[in-house]
């Protein structure tokens, strides 16, 4: 049994790689799965597509991935069930803010154990709290039939959005937990054999259930923590109004292989629905264990990103002298991060609610953000300044300036070099047509022109050129409330 | 070895007779480089000449200041690669300047003294492209003349935290630059060109060129930021195949050119494409970042293990699991006791108090985190040690296996064993017994005096000695020792390349030790080239270094854990501070073992989980 984001493209792959194992996708929503049957997700995934529609051409005997609506009849015919339930941070109660939600979990395991008779195998799929796995066991055993028999397995993802079809056909590994007993490790090498018809054996680790659970949390823990890191170097190279340079820091420190270069970048943040969650969750279970500095070091990755968001929209203010009350400001970019539609935590809804809160007329493009998903998105924000456009050159026309808020690399500045510029060639080469013109943009904007990089993407030397005020996270600019003064502007 | 050479360093009027160490200090507090002011009698007249600089002119003559942990090994292996070039050490301490010259290298590294070798006495290559190659290492304490020649200093003195004043604990001390900069002042010539290798605050290549400036003004002068990355017990090795070079310069065209040239010595043996020019500012932070970034890696990893302890999950698990992950990577996810050495740990501090001093109270508290989680990692083993015997260590006697902070070295100082036996005497112990295979006794009995006194902790020989009816052997130090031998047929080989490594790095030296007679020429290969090495001066037969190099004890044999087991009195606890010891194995000779990072097996104090 197969739902929501995660599982739809692992039903997809397992179907594609295993021609011989039927498939099966089930949610209760409806609508949900009426989209997935007729081939459109209600998300952009880069090459899900591709593949779906491959499993779906197959002729009717051999097209092994199925979409239902009827969970029950699902897990009566299942031998393996992967729970792919959404596990939220709680909102009420004890753990508020912190904790995982588990009414879901259970509720889909309280089903499964009503139900099946037989030997079952119980994937967990979805990110949920350390111990999950003695939990469900402790569950289906008690509520189960006394003919049913349940192995739980821990076999958390590790997608990212925007690669989720890369990392499933090519994972860095694939981690499965089990019960340290004969049956456990039994129900181990089942799994391990549907991952091994495509992934290599050696990528395989195999683990107890409570190792399996953790490291999951813990890696999305130390890749936010890498943002966080480079994040509050910037805010020390921003500060010292030097010349020193988070790029240059973060490419100096990534060139050391026990570092690694990989989410170096300096920028406004991280977001989405992985790291914030797991975070907390890990908070949530040092504190409980009573390891109250443990908890308060991951918290602090949390703290740091936050107030990154905070620092960058004080930046915007501060270089617009302090207001931006009526001004008309468009953000290109909503999405959480690039070729994702994905707005959970995103850094970009706090920057657009920030300058609604100060008046600012805001107008925001993002190429895959639904128009009502942003302003959901927003939520409780006097929503009468905003514009959501369907152009980047509508939202920028007559801005005072342009925020960078997600990289996509369509906004992305030429990588023409200044021998080009110098020579008064500033149209873009014919094949970066699908690239933003930022000539064009910066013609129609109001002067001074300033445009807020948030994600270090563009050529600030471009764009100088083309006669705005860039800023860029982790250097000081010109632009900047102390430094303006000292430069004499 | 450097670090029992510290204490008795600081001759009157040195200024900057220490130098920076990398991962490790000799940055005791004892270090005073103090009369700085005394030492500057009066300035020469303002340089009247206008010449613009040597820019263009190839560099000739390099003057290293500070020859200790960094500038030896940098200034070695600069000459290796650059023969045409002479490089000068200088230093204020003759001692120390005197044991460079002779067979035994105040610093010793792997490879080390086949560099000095080479570079200070010549030697012939073997290969035909070379022929012979001329002395071109020198070392001095006249820093008139060696400064006055230099086309290029490089400044390697110590930078140690400060014990005093505004920002003591966290920020740096700033006397040893300070005093070699009024020493560049008086005697540079224009145009010379000083690089910053010790790791030093943001923002003092600004400091410098201000400082010169005012002493001396019109002097025309360029200030580098290139920083060291070495670890301890691989110097060489960094310094030959660096994993990038860092250059920093000012934003200007003279700064910009100084960065070339500097980066043509470079590039006489490192990848142009490691070489990375960036302004001066950026690389002493990165410098400092790096160090941050790596310590924070422990610090994470140890976090996840103090979770896995009250758990059921394994923390080397968890580690392999996300280090497959390429963009967190494997390397340095080792749960352990946390991270010693004073490199991390100070440039954190140093880290810390530029974000204070610039007011980002949260970017402070954010990397002051990873000293806090390394701290209480040490705490945390401390109370599992004492929660083993129910709260209570009266009358029991812990066996203490390894005191340096990491393995294959001596160095004792910031060692995290110093944390957990203070913790540990506080529960009054009847004893506790420490043996190290690297560490001088009276280092350790140095580290842990300050403390908590000497009172009940002996340092022994040997580690059989030492665990003698002990109750529980704690295993502090990963050395390859103490990992369990299962057969005698390891013993031979493994030794050998310990005790080479233990010797103060003198690998060829202990041959020629040993067989006295034979005169053959000794040859050394690197990089493709050999180079047959010129026999060296003989020492005075009352050398106390060749001494103690003949007659050390074998402490360096592995460990037979079943003679350990025989000797312990229950409950026979082994407790494995490094992760590395095979449990099974243990286990199997009687042991009760227990592990950073795993649940305790049987522990009193062991909390439920609850996190439903």
């Amino acid at each position: 049994m197969y739902r929501g984001w995660i599982c739809g493209p692992l039903g997809a792959v397992i179907a594609h790689q295993c021609p011989k194992i039927h498939v099966v996708v089930a949610d209760l929503n409806e609508s949900r799965i009426q989209a997935w049957e007729n081939g459109t997700p209600s998300f952009y995934e880069p090459g899900l597509n591709e593949v779906l529609s491959i499993v779906r051409r197959r002729p009717a005997p051999e097209r092994n991935l199925e979409f239902v609506t009827d969970v029950e009849a699902a897990i009566q015919q299942a031998d393996l069930i992967f729970l792919c339930v959404d596990t939220p941070t709680k909102s009420f109660g004890a753990g508020q803010g912190c904790a995982a939600d588990l009414s879901n979990i259970q509720r889909v395991a309280r089903t499964i154990a009503q139900v099946s008779r037989g030997e079952k195998i119980i994937v967990e799929k979805s990110t949920i709290p350390c111990g999950t796995a003695d939990m469900l066991q402790d569950l289906l055993s008690t509520c189960g039939s006394p003919d049913a028999q349940f192995e739980i397995l821990s076999n958390p993802e590790f997608l990212a959005e925007g690669t989720a079809m890369e990392n499933l056909m090519l994972p860095s590994r694939v981690l499965i937990g089990s019960a340290q007993t004969e049956r456990g490790r039994r129900a181990a090498d089942e799994l391990a054999s549907l991952y091994e018809t495509w992934v290599p054996r050696d990528a395989i680790l195999r683990m107890d259930t409570w190792s399996s659970e953790l490291a999951k949390i813990a890696a999305n823990a130390m890749l936010a923590q890498r943002i966080s890191s480079i994040n509050s170097l910037s805010a020390i190279c921003e500060a010292t109004g030097a010349s020193a340079n988070v790029d240059s820091v973060s490419a100096a420190c990534g060139r050391d292989p026990r570092i690694g270069p990989a989410m170096l970048q300096g920028g406004i943040g991280w977001g989405g629905g992985c790291f914030q969650k797991d975070i907390l969750d890990l908070v949530y279970i040092a504190r409980s264990l009573h390891l109250d500095d443990v908890a308060a070091y991951w918290e602090s990755v949390v703290t740091m990103n936050e107030a990154q968001q905070t620092r960058f929209l004080q930046r915007i203010l501060a270089c617009m002298y302090g207001s931006v009350t009526g001004r008309p400001i468009a953000v290109l970019g909503f999405a959480f991060k690039e070729n994702t539609s994905d707005t959970k935590n995103s850094p970009a809804i706090a920057v657009v609610r920030g300058l609604l809160e100060e008046g600012a007329k805001v107008s925001v493009y993002d190429p895959k953000v639904p128009s009502n998903e942003i302003e959901l998105a927003l939520g409780a924000v006097d929503l009468t300044h905003l514009q959501i456009c369907r152009s980047p050159y509508e939202a920028c026309c007559l801005a005072d300036a342009v925020v960078l808020a997600t990289g996509w690399s369509q906004f992305r500045t030429p990588s023409i070099d200044s021998a080009q510029l110098d020579d008064g060639i500033l149209t873009p080469p014919l094949e970066m047509s699908n690239f933003l013109d930022w000539s064009r943009i910066l013609n129609t904007m109001q002067r001074p022109k300033y445009v807020f990089d948030g994600r270090n993407l563009l050529d600030g030397a471009f764009l100088t050129r083309l006669g705005c005020r860039y800023v860029r996270v982790g250097s000081a600019s010109a632009w900047d409330a102390g430094r303006r003064r000292s430069v004499g502007l | 070895m450097d670090a029992p050479s510290s204490p008795i360093a600081p001759s009157e009027g040195s200024f900057y007779d220490d130098s920076t160490r990398p991962t490790t200090p000799a940055s005791s507090p004892l270090f005073g480089a103090s009369k700085v002011d005394e030492l500057i009698p009066s300035m020469p007249k303002p340089d009247t000449d206008k010449r613009v600089s040597t820019g263009h002119a190839p560099i000739k003559n390099i003057c290293v200041i500070g020859a200790g942990y960094v500038g030896g090994p940098t200034a070695a292996v600069l000459a290796l690669h650059n023969p045409s070039i002479t490089v000068e050490v200088l230093d204020r301490d003759p001692r120390r300047i005197e044991k460079w010259k002779s067979r035994h290298p105040p610093v010793h590294e792997p490879d080390l003294n086949n560099v000095v070798r080479v570079t200070r006495d010549g030697a012939e290559t073997t290969t035909t492209t070379h022929g012979k190659r001329h002395p071109n290492l020198f070392f001095t304490c006249d820093s008139a003349t060696s400064i006055r020649r230099a086309d290029m200093i490089f400044l390697a003195v110590n930078t140690p935290t400060k014990t005093f004043g505004v920002g003591a604990g966290r920020a740096t001390d700033m006397t040893a630059v300070d005093g070699a900069v009024r020493d560049i002042a008086h005697h540079a010539k224009p145009g010379a060109i000083v690089v910053e290798k010790s790791t030093v605050p943001c923002g003092t290549a600004q400091r410098i060129r201000q400082m010169v400036t005012t002493l001396r003004p019109g002097l025309p002068i360029e200030v580098l930021s290139n920083p060291e990355f070495l670890a301890e017990g691989s110097a060489v090795e960094n310094l030959c195949m660096p994993d990038r070079v860092l250059i920093g310069s000012s934003e200007t065209l003279a700064g910009r050119m100084a960065a070339r040239q500097l980066a043509q010595i470079y590039a006489a043996w490192v990848p142009s494409t490691r070489i990375i020019e960036i302004n001066a500012w950026s690389s002493e932070l990165a410098k400092l970042v790096a160090n941050a970034m790596l310590a924070q890696r422990i610090s994470s990893i140890n976090a996840i293990s103090a979770i896995c302890e009250r758990t059921g999950a394994e923390v080397d698990q968890v580690a392999r699991a996300v280090g497959m992950d390429v963009r967190i990577g494997p390397q340095f996810l080792k749960a352990g006791v946390g991270f010693g050495g004073s490199c991390f740990r100070k440039d954190i501090a140093s880290l810390t108090y530029l974000a204070e001093s610039l007011g980002l109270e949260d970017v402070a508290h954010y990397w002051r985190q990873v000293n806090v989680m390394n701290e209480n990692q040490r705490g945390r083993f401390a109370r599992r040690v004492i929660a083993k015997f129910d709260g209570n260590l009266h009358g029991r006697k812990i066996a203490v296996l390894g005191f340096a902070f990491k393995k294959d070295t001596g160095d004792t100082r910031e060692s995290p064993t110093v944390d957990v036996i203070r913790l540990l005497l506080e529960e009054r112990p009847h004893e506790i017994a420490i043996f190290d295979p690297y560490c001088q006794e009276e280092d350790i009995y140095r580290e842990i005096e300050p403390v908590c006194g000497s009172g009940s902790v002996k340092v022994l020989g040997d580690p059989y000695l030492a665990c003698s009816q002990a109750h529980a052997v704690l295993v502090m130090t990963d050395c390859d020792q103490f990992r369990h031998a299962p057969v005698k047929c390891g013993r031979l080989a493994a030794p050998v390349t310990h005790v080479s490594r233990m010797e103060d790095g003198y690998d060829s030296l202990a041959e020629v030790i040993m067989t006295p007679a034979k005169q053959e020429e000794e040859v050394w290969t690197s990089h493709g080239v050999s180079y047959r090495l010129a026999s060296q001066a003989v020492c005075p037969t009352d050398c106390m270094t060749c001494r103690s190099t003949t007659s050390r004890p074998a402490a360096s044999e592995p460990v037979e854990w079943a003679r350990v087991a025989y000797n312990l009195k229950e409950p026979k606890w082994v407790l494995d501070g490094r992760g590395f010891l095979d449990v099974a194995e243990m286990e199997r000779l009687g042991l009760q073992i227990d592990t950073v990072g795993r649940r305790p097996v049987h522990s009193a104090g062991s909390v439920d989980v609850d996190c439903e």
